[in-house]
This record gives C-alpha cells, sequence and structure tokens, in this order.
C-alpha cells in the first residue's frame, strides 16, 4: 500500500535527520555529562556561515555542507576552549554548565538574528521539484540528501568509535573520565575532539535542513529539542541508543500527522518523552543516571 | 512620566515572577525551565475570566493563580521523581508542551491572534486606567509576594525546603515527605506566577503565546540567576538588571527589531559572565553550592 510506503521513507528521512542530532548531542553528554544546550544554535550558525559561503562563491551543494560540517566544528571547538573547559578547570557542576550553554544558545541566536534578520533565507541550493518514487513512496530530493548524509556520516562515526585509538579515548573518557586520566588520555582534548565531531554533525544537519525549508535563527531551538528528547529517550549513555530512538520518534511523528492536525506533531513528540521519562527514566538503551557526577 | 510608570509595572510583574521561580529554584533546589509556561497560564486564565466576567482584580487575580497551581500538578507530579538534569529536561519538554497548547488549542486561546481587548484591573468598582494606578497595584502586589515568601521561607516550611535542596536523601532520613514538600512548593511558585501573568494580561489588554516560549523561561532563570539564587533581593536585582538596562538602548536610537536582540544578547552574554565569575549572582552570598 503505497501510504504505508510513503510513511516508512517519510520516517527514514526525518529520522535520518534526527539521528544525526541526537547521536552528536550525546556525544557530548556522553563525554561531558552536561546538557550542552547551544548545540542547537551550532546547527543554526554552521548553516547561516555555508549559506554566506555557497551565495558568494557559488558553491555546489556538497561543498556548501563540508563548510557547514567545517564552521559547525570550528565554532563547537572554540565554545568548548573558551568557556566549558575553563569553566569545569573552576569545578563548575553540570548545573552551572548548563546554564552558561543556555546564555550562549540566547546570545548566538541573537547575534545570528541581527546580523541576518528574522525573515526565513532561501538557499541557492533549495530544491523542492525532483523527487524520485521508490516502492510506491515519493521521495523528494531534500529527504534523499538527508538520507545519503545520515549513511555516510552515522557509520563513519561508527568505525571511528569502535576502531581508532581517538574513538576509544572517546569512549574511556565516557565511561570514567578520572580513570581513563590516570592512564595517560588527555581529557580535555578528548572532549574538545568529541565537541568538535558532534559540532560537525550538526553543521552537516543543518545545512541539509536549510536547503529544505530555509534559514531562521530560531531554527536551532526545534533541532535542540529533537536531540535531547532522542537522547533521552534512546538512553543516557548511549551514542547509538539515541540515533534509534530519532527514528522512533520520527515515525511517531509521522504516524501522528495522520491521526491529529499536523499542528499538534512536536506536542507528540514532548509528550512522548514525558512518558518515557515518568516510565522507563534510563532510556531504552541506556544506564540510569540519577545525578551527574564527576 | 507615563513611561516611568511603565517601566516600574514591568520591573514589578516580572519580579514577581522571578520570586516564584527562586522559591523554587534558589531555595528547593529545583531548576525548572517552565515558569513562563505558568506565567502563561495565570495570563491566559486571567485573560479569559476578565473579558467573561469582568470581575474585581483580586478575585480574578486569585482564581487564575489557582488555575495556574493547579496546572503546576500537571507538571510536577511527573517531573518530581526526576533529579537534576532530567529533571531541567523534563521541564524543559513541559515548557514546550505549554507554549503549544498556547499557540495551537485555537478554541480557547486564539492560537497566535491571542486575546485582545483585556478590561483593565477593577478595584472597588472603579476601572484603573492609568498607568499610574497600575503601577501602584503591580508594587504593591510584588510587597505582598515579597512579604507571603519571606514569611514563609522562614518557616517550617521554608527550613525544610532549604534541606531538600542540600541534600534531598538526608532530608528524607529526617522523616520528611520531599514529594509533599516539593509539591506543595510547586503549587506556590505557580499560584505566584498566575497572580503575575493575570497582571500582565491586564495591563497590557492583550495576550498572545510569544510572551511565553522557552527564552522567556530562560530570561526568567537568569534573571535570578544573575541577581543571585536563594537571595532575598537578588530576583529584583536581577530582573531590575534584565528590564531596565536594555530600556537605554531606547533612547540611543536604535530599531525595535535590533533592539530585541540586542536585549537579548545582553542577557545572554550576562548569564554567561555571571556563571563565570560570580556563580552565587551579583547580589548573592555563600548561597546554594553549585551542584
Amino acid at each position: 500500500m503505497s501510504t504505508a510506503a510513503q510513511l516508512i521513507a517519510n520516517s527514514v528521512a526525518v529520522g535520518a535527520s534526527y539521528a544525526m542530532l541526537g547521536v552528536s548531542f550525546a556525544l557530548v553528554y556522553n563525554t561531558t555529562r552536561f546538557f550542552h544546550f547551544a548545540h542547537g544554535v551550532v546547527y543554526a550558525t554552521a548553516a547561516y556561515v555555508a549559506y554566506v559561503a555557497a551565495s558568494a562563491w557559488r558553491l555546489s551543494f556538497l561543498k556548501a555542507v563540508i563548510i557547514s560540517a567545517a564552521a559547525g566544528a570550528l565554532l563547537g571547538l572554540v565554545m568548548d576552549r573558551t568557556l566549558y573547559l575553563p569553566l569545569r578547570k573552576k569545578k563548575t557542576g553540570p548545573v552551572g554548565l548548563l546554564l552558561a550553554s543556555l546564555g550562549l544558545f540566547i546570545l548566538l541566536q541573537n547575534i545570528l538574528s541581527l546580523t541576518f534578520g528574522d525573515a526565513v533565507l532561501v538557499t541557492p541550493h533549495l530544491t523542492t521539484a525532483t523527487e524520485s518514487s521508490i516502492g510506491g513512496a515519493l521521495v523528494a530530493e531534500s529527504q534523499r540528501r538527508a538520507i545519503w548524509a545520515a549513511c555516510i556520516a552515522l557509520p563513519g562515526l561508527f568505525l571511528v568509535l569502535r576502531f581508532t585509538k581517538l574513538g576509544r579515548s572517546l569512549r574511556a573518557i565516557s565511561s570514567d573520565s578520572e580513570l581513563a586520566t590516570i592512564i595517560g588520555i588527555d581529557a580535555n582534548w578528548t572532549i574538545s575532539i568529541a565537541f568538535l565531531i558532534a559540532s560537525a554533525l550538526a553543521g552537516i544537519a543543518g545545512y541539509i535542513a536549510a536547503a529544505d525549508t530555509g534559514l531562521r535563527p530560531t531554527m536551532g531551538f526545534n533541532a535542540l529539542l529533537v536531540a535531547v528528547v532522542a537522547f533521552v529517550i534512546g538512553g543516557v549513555g548511549s551514542v547509538w541508543g539515541a540515533g534509534f530512538a530519532a527514528f522512533v520518534i520520527a515515525t511517531l511523528q509521522q504516524v501522528s500527522v495522520w491521526i491529529l492536525p499536523s499542528k499538534w506533531q512536536d506536542a507528540v513528540v514532548f509528550t512522548a518523552l514525558v512518558l518515557v521519562l515518568l516510565f522507563k527514566p534510563e532510556g531504552f538503551h541506556g544506564y540510569f543516571v540519577k545525578k551527574a557526577s564527576l | 512620566m507615563s513611561y516611568l510608570f511603565h517601566i516600574v509595572v514591568f520591573l514589578s510583574i516580572y519580579a514577581i515572577v522571578a520570586y516564584s521561580l527562586d522559591l523554587l529554584a534558589g531555595h528547593t533546589g529545583l531548576l525548572s525551565l517552565a515558569q513562563a509556561g505558568f506565567f502563561g497560564i495565570g495570563a491566559y486564565s486571567g485573560a479569559l475570566l476578565a473579558v467573561r466576567f469582568d470581575m474585581p482584580v483580586l478575585v480574578n487575580m486569585a482564581t487564575a493563580a489557582v488555575i495556574t497551581a493547579a496546572g503546576s500538578l500537571l507538571v510536577s507530579l511527573p517531573s518530581l521523581r526526576l533529579h537534576d538534569d532530567y529533571f531541567v529536561i523534563a521541564t524543559f519538554a513541559f515548557q514546550a508542551l505549554l507554549f503549544s497548547i498556547f499557540n495551537n488549542w485555537i478554541a480557547v486561546t486564539r492560537g497566535p491572534q491571542g486575546i485582545p481587548g483585556i478590561p483593565r484591573f477593577r478595584v472597588l468598582g472603579h476601572s484603573i486606567q492609568s498607568d499610574a494606578g497600575a503601577a501602584v497595584l503591580s508594587v504593591t502586589m510584588l510587597f505582598a509576594s515579597g512579604i507571603l515568601l519571606r514569611r514563609l521561607l522562614s518557616s517550617p516550611f521554608g527550613r525544610v525546603l532549604h534541606s531538600i535542596r542540600e541534600d534531598e536523601l538526608f532530608t528524607q532520613s529526617l522523616g520528611k515527605s520531599t514529594v509533599r514538600f516539593k509539591l506543595v512548593a510547586f503549587a506556590v511558585s505557580a499560584f505566584i506566577a498566575g497572580c503575575a501573568g493575570c497582571l500582565y494580561a491586564q495591563y497590557v489588554g492583550y495576550v498572545d503565546p510569544t510572551a511565553f516560549t522557552i527564552n522567556d523561561s530562560i530570561l526568567i532563570l537568569s534573571m535570578i540567576v544573575i541577581g543571585g539564587l536563594g537571595t532575598f533581593i537578588g530576583p529584583i536585582v536581577g530582573t531590575a538588571i534584565l528590564v531596565v538596562f536594555p530600556e537605554i538602548l531606547r533612547f540611543a536610537g536604535i530599531t525595535s527589531n535590533a533592539a530585541a536582540d540586542l536585549r537579548q544578547m545582553f542577557y545572554g552574554g550576562l548569564l554567561i559572565l555571571v556563571i563565570f565569575f560570580r556563580p552565587y549572582g551579583i547580589a548573592g552570598r555563600q548561597g546554594p553550592e553549585w551542584r
């Protein structure tokens, strides 16, 4: 039945971009143990930077995405080195870091608003026309892009985490930061690299979304919500749990649009989060972190 | 002169909300990002009551506040079994949910169009139209809530809240039902925020969802963090800085859109600076430890 195929196709496409957000957010949380709210604004800023570059130099879509990834990576790295690291050195707890992150979010979002205005900007790579048909479902170009990006980035990340020295360091720091330091891993640099990778992923997701629905200074907020919800539902402490949960959320949203008016889409996601928090706060793949302690 | 009264009213209203959040965050250690949502419930309730029934302001406010306190149960009951980060996230989700309701429940809230034509306060039969009158009313309410909170927090109830903030497990070991205390703290906080919401609705004369977003929740939290969590004058200091200072921008001849952005940049930047250099806030003493 074409509707089922369409539902699946939409869920996969939306899930792909949600997964990039959830996984990247989880990567930061696992290494630093606080909610990096500013992740949302990294997503937005990287997209805007790529937009400027792509418009000025007439870049191809691929180059624009790469620039977005690079811009995101750089911003994330700077955030960590100039703000979070000094705060960690001052023994600021996760609550203080969260508040600083909130401040950063508001600050940067409004810098974007001031610089680019609040109107929706259209990237030179906007495509709504081309669609292809797979198994009875129509898949738009923007959806194909998201799926491609996720198919490359996420397995890539998996390989890095599993088989490289860097990946092992990241996993070690996530598991037990103090112990990892004792055996010689430089926690601060590993954390910075985590920010770098996560922010690059956010940049990629950001530009793909921008090429789909345009740029707005507040675009980071919705992305952030999705990332946080995917992360909490998927389970604290599990990067892949967040990815899986992202697809679950996407499917939930698509199914809900079928039943409810589409304006309640977001409410469905939040309600799912609340229900999970109520009945299974450790999420589906992670372990229960009652109090973030470093 | 009217402009000054206007500032006083806004300052008072937001200070009341700040105090309400400080009860939760500063004194009980519950960092909630849902306060703008409670403010909104109070505002919408007050708006609808005023438009339909046009009762004296205290009745209106009390009713709106009770509705808000009842609404707070929907947020607190699920959230209170969570701790620290999870709790913050839960309140974050509830704030987004509340905003979604304000924006989409067209039948009641009229969605993005908002509710216009809300009548001004009625006190003893007269309608207070002047800004001076509104200023007097809001400052009175500010004093009333300040005194109420002061008494509440120096009472045994307040001591338990402080104890919960410092070490919840220990408080439980002393035989206190911490969940019940936290629920009450939430209800009181929501009640006060609801009062402020009603004041807001009847002063501005129009409510729409954009005044009750997550940004506003973060703003209110910033006010008390910057001013000083858990202190007596902290919320006022924080509110004063964040409400008054950007008004100065007006005189610098900046466009309205840019001013709104600059104001928020100011909030965000100041929040970062305070966390960095004075984590206990500007008026803070040896307050709650940063956990």
